[in-house]
């Protein structure tokens, strides 16, 4: 078990990390006492959560254990793991503060698993904010059957269900596993 | 300067994120147009500033391309030097910064320029063809006024990223604050001041029928935006010469 103890003693002291989330919960605050549904904005800190937990360095870490794919779900684990309080504090100010909370957590494993695909932070930040914040307000202006198969639909609508959150967060994640599990390590 | 110019040019160009810049800043505002003539056929919704509202999407180009251009220089090159930055070597092949500075912005300000007018053609030439007779074709001055709050934004992302000296902070400020969920517009709500932060002003001089708390002239716009702009610059150059690389 020492290496999930080890992944989790890097999520909980890395910098940017720490920066990341402090300024998460105080945008959060910020936009709760000016009386905005602060979900859709909260989000993009989460995002960014996970594509950094994904692309920082890797080849010290596959020395000391080498198998990639428990590295890989012990990553996803132990991020779950940190996030979930994180995002139970982001979510108090929603209007159904659990489904928030979830699809927050959700959303950092999905941004996980796109880092560890893309692999690098600034493209994974990017391609996430692309999709969360451009794409998806986008197509669900232009057409509403689109707004079922939207990976970010609970972040505006949290009677919508997140079924479509978790259909996602689980394809990236198990593509990401594999492809972890067969490139090179960079 | 003009070989610096030009390897700056090249550094921009060579870069994939870049790339993607280049591409959705182009290609972005004409799908939007496309995407929201239906809608805005069956309820008769264009108006003057159909077409130019659209190119607000595609500010995420010029926003890309001005945080790349500098936080390239700043990201670590890889795990095997864990310290190593372009910058370095940048600097020993050109150790004066305000004219490495000044390279950057020069090749900045083309790239985006070209980028933002072709942006703005096709945008407006889309929406001639789709809306015809309804939107009026804007006069040169708001498009070139539309080219100029690109670069602009452009510069402002460059300075963010000289100030904070990381890509990622001032990338996601930037296109969340361009999207649906605009911090400024947000501000805008709460108070009137907030109608000259850079980007709620400057849209004024391109844009006449959108929702703004204070009517402010297009050269007035033009003129606060370019001052903002000027001071973020500054600050960034003087802490640039100030640091250590």
């Amino acid at each position: 078990m020492n290496w999930l103890m080890a992944e989790l003693r890097k999520l909980v002291t890395l910098p940017s990390l720490r920066l990341t989330a402090a300024f998460t919960l105080g945008a959060t605050a910020l936009l709760a006492w000016l009386d905005v549904e602060p979900i859709a904005y909260t989000q993009t800190g989460f995002l960014v959560l996970g594509a950094l937990a994904a692309t920082e360095s890797q080849t010290t870490t596959l020395l000391a254990m080498p198998r990639r794919l428990p590295l890989h779900a012990a990553k996803a684990v132990t991020l779950v793991a940190v996030t979930l309080p994180l995002a139970a504090v982001a979510s108090v100010p929603a209007t159904e503060p659990a489904a928030a909370a979830t699809y927050l957590a959700l959303t950092t494993v999905l941004a996980f698993a796109a880092g560890t695909m893309i692999r690098n932070a600034l493209a994974t930040v990017l391609a996430l904010l692309g999709t969360h914040v451009i794409a998806g307000p986008l197509l669900r202006g232009a057409s509403d059957t689109a707004t079922r198969f939207l990976p970010d639909t609970p972040a505006w609508d949290a009677t919508r269900g997140f079924s479509a959150t978790v259909a996602w967060t689980a394809a990236v994640l198990v593509v990401s596993a594999y492809m972890f599990h067969r490139r090179d390590a960079a | 300067m003009v070989s610096l110019v030009r390897a700056e040019l090249r550094k921009l160009l060579g870069l994939p994120t870049a790339r993607v810049g280049l591409l959705l800043g182009v290609l972005l505002s004409p799908v939007v147009v496309l995407i929201n003539a239906p809608a805005a056929r069956r309820a008769d919704l264009a108006h003057s500033d159909t077409g130019l509202v659209e190119l607000g999407v595609g500010l995420i180009g010029p926003m890309i391309l001005g945080v790349v251009i500098m936080s390239s220089e700043l990201t670590s090159t890889g795990d095997e030097a864990p310290r190593a930055r372009q910058l370095t070597a940048t600097l020993i092949a050109g150790p004066r910064r305000m004219r490495l500075l000044l390279a950057k912005a020069t090749a900045l300000i083309l790239v985006v320029a070209v980028q933002a007018s072709v942006a703005t053609a096709a945008t407006t030439g889309l929406t001639q063809v789709l809306h015809g007779d309804r939107v009026p074709v804007p006069a040169f001055a708001r498009l070139a006024a539309a080219v100029l709050y690109w670069v602009l934004l452009a510069l402002l992302a460059y300075s963010i990223t000289l100030i904070v000296r990381n890509g990622i902070v001032p990338l996601t400020f930037l296109i969340v604050n361009s999207t649906f969920v605009s911090v400024s517009y947000l501000l805008t709500k709460v108070t009137d001041a907030a109608a000259y932060l850079p980007d709620i002003v400057g849209a004024q001089m391109f844009l006449r029928e959108s929702d703004f708390p204070v009517r402010i002239a297009p050269v007035t716009a033009g003129l606060v935006m370019s001052a903002w702009i000027a001071a973020f610059l500054v600050v960034g150059a003087l802490l640039f010469r100030r640091r250590d690389a």
